[in-house]
């Protein structure tokens, strides 16, 4: 599963025109690589997949910036 | 600049760099990968050099104040002396920038001086005297907010606080409304009120980066409450995210620097483009502002629909560049204390959709609305209904979100013009959002996306011909002044179309 978020995200990194490596602890959201929509997506897919509640007290979105950390939370679900 | 001239014809592009304007421009342009120019950037002279240049090259964009200037220069100075306590000499400044410029606005600082004029018990204090304890005051209580919600993370405050900050300000301004004028309680409040709005969203953030599990110390977060670079009240994220940027080594500083340097003159000459086309619009050519060709129409003697059309573009592109050289400078400011943050604008007409341009147009205030009111709504509401979800949380940033951050940048329009007034002073700027909310909906959900293989006219030029004809028709509406109404606004649209 970890794999296919991974893929998700070089998808959509790929549709906006990176094409390039990225490593797993660049900023994705931050440094405007993706835009909101995009992380709309793997919120969306999160919840889909993973089973992860949005609304949850502890959901921090500032914590899905990168490839590490979005796998890191997506890991004990999959 | 002869040394970094010297760096700059040291590199690989040496040969190419003498080779003509477009060439130094590529070299120019490149400097912050380029080794020799990093190498002596990172040199005590070089650091020397690039701080000159940049703070004289800030002070002629005329973008801040000469008293901005001398307290951004005191700041770069500490933070380059002292690199490691980057953070704290930010924050440092940052309360000192509080404590001098307590308000966002001239409008308000100018209004919150009228109320202590015309409370008989302040008029012989001086405005500082009477403003710095309420600032004092403000930092204590928003340390004490701060330390209440780390601890209290899963009570209601602790998982809302941005509905706690609305409530708070709700019952201010509540009172304020309620409160004898020409008193010295209605002038403190209302002085209390314009502090805290012009630091309302930087506390959000503040608390937003504490639920991110963020440890940093609470005296510190005080610090970004109206950090030391200034501007309106559009926070640039917050310190979780400024620290993502922060330059770690020597190199990635020196490379920040060059960019804060190549920005800042980008700013300049934006700032020239705007001053050249301002001329030859407004002189050479005598045409009229927006708000002249609004006041004509409105007296009923419209212009030509070609000459408004040509005045509506004319607008759109001051805004642009206007626009840009002040956040760009704000952007500079940041690099240049080693905080390497992306753009606020970033090549706008390049956007093919709505919703790119917006993301490119005011990178940091569509953040606000995404963090505070698009996440929030997309978290809770219609999960089971993807397109429905997102409509609903677009429309609660682009327009919700859109018309809350501008009043509350300016809740003391509420003195002035009480309730019904301010909305009616708001009457525009709401449609404005109605339909900017409406647009970027169906721009997201649009499945059909401009795409390469549609050839060059429809993936090029027709998208970017829409987004830039949308966005220049919209800045007709996108007024906060109260200027003339939406009825006559309407009018004049329905003029440039024939109607």
């Amino acid at each position: 599963m970890g794999k296919d978020i991974r893929s998700l995200i070089l998808g959509m990194l790929a549709e906006r025109g990176h094409a390039g490596p990225v490593g797993d602890h660049d900023s994705l959201f931050f440094s405007g690589k993706l835009d909101s929509l995009a992380a709309t997506e793997v919120m969306m897919a999160l919840e889909r997949d993973f089973g992860i509640d949005l609304a949850d007290a502890d959901f921090d979105v500032t914590q899905l910036d990168t490839l590490a950390q979005i796998e890191a939370l997506a890991a004990p679900r999959a | 600049m002869p040394d970094l001239g010297r760096a700059l014809t040291q590199s690989p592009d040496a040969a190419a760099a003498v080779g003509g304007p477009l060439a130094w421009r590529r070299a120019w342009l490149g400097m912050d990968r380029n080794p020799a120019a990093l190498a002596f950037a990172a040199t005590p002279a070089g650091a020397v050099l690039l701080h000159s240049a940049f703070l004289l090259v800030l002070a002629a964009s005329n973008q801040v104040s000469a008293a901005s200037v001398a307290l951004i220069s005191l700041t770069l100075l500490a933070c380059a002396l002292w690199p490691a306590r980057r953070l704290a000499t930010v924050a440092i400044s940052g309360i000192v920038y509080l404590l001098l410029r307590p308000f966002r606005y001239e409008q308000q600082r100018l209004f919150v001086e009228r109320t202590q004029d015309s409370a008989p018990e302040l008029t012989e204090l001086a405005h500082l005297a009477v403003q710095a304890p309420l600032v004092l005051g403000f930092i204590a209580i928003c340390g004490l907010a701060l330390r209440v919600h780390r601890r209290f993370r899963t009570t209601f405050f602790g998982r809302r606080p941005v509905v706690g900050q609305f409530a708070t300000l709700g019952v201010l301004l509540a009172l304020g409304l309620l409160l004898e004028p020409e008193t010295a309680a209605y002038a403190l409040l209302w002085t209390f009120i314009a502090i805290y709005s012009g630091a309302f969203f930087f506390l959000a953030y503040a608390f937003a980066d504490q639920r991110g599990k963020d440890e940093t110390p609470t005296l510190q977060r005080l610090g970004f409450l109206r950090p030391f670079w200034g501007g309106p009240s559009i926070p640039f994220k917050g310190l979780t995210y400024l620290r993502t940027f922060e330059a770690k080594t020597p190199e990635a500083l020196a490379a920040t620097r060059l960019k804060a340097l190549k920005l800042i003159v980008w700013a300049v000459l934006l700032v020239a483009g705007n001053a050249i086309l301002s001329r030859l619009f407004y002189e050479a050519a005598d045409w009229p502002t927006l708000n002249e060709a609004l006041t004509a129409t409105a007296e009923g003697r419209p212009l030509p629909a070609l000459a408004g059309w040509g005045v509506v573009f004319k607008n759109f592109v001051v805004t642009m560049l206007t626009v840009g050289a002040f956040w760009h400078a704000m952007v500079a400011v940041i690099r240049m204390a080693g905080f390497c943050i992306p753009r606020n604008m970033a090549r706008p007409l390049t956007a093919r959709t709505l919703a790119e341009f917006w993301n490119r147009y005011l990178f940091y205030f569509k953040e606000v609305l995404v963090d505070f009111f698009f996440f929030p709504a997309f978290a809770r509401w219609f999960k089971n209904h993807p397109r429905l979800r997102i409509a609903c949380a677009t429309f609660c940033a682009a327009c919700v979100g859109n018309v809350l951050f501008s009043l509350v940048a300016q809740a003391h329009l509420l003195a002035e013009h009480g309730v019904l007034g301010t909305l009616v002073r708001f009457e525009s700027y709401i449609f404005y959002a109605v339909v900017l909310a409406f647009a970027l909906v169906i721009s997201q959900l649009r499945k059909r996306k401009p795409r390469p293989e549609d050839g060059f006219l429809r993936y090029s030029v027709i998208p970017r011909i829409g987004v830039i004809g949308f966005f220049a028709l919209m800045q007709i509406f996108a007024d906060e002044t109260g200027h003339l109404g939406l009825a006559e606004r309407l009018d004049f649209t329905l003029a440039l179309l024939g109607l």
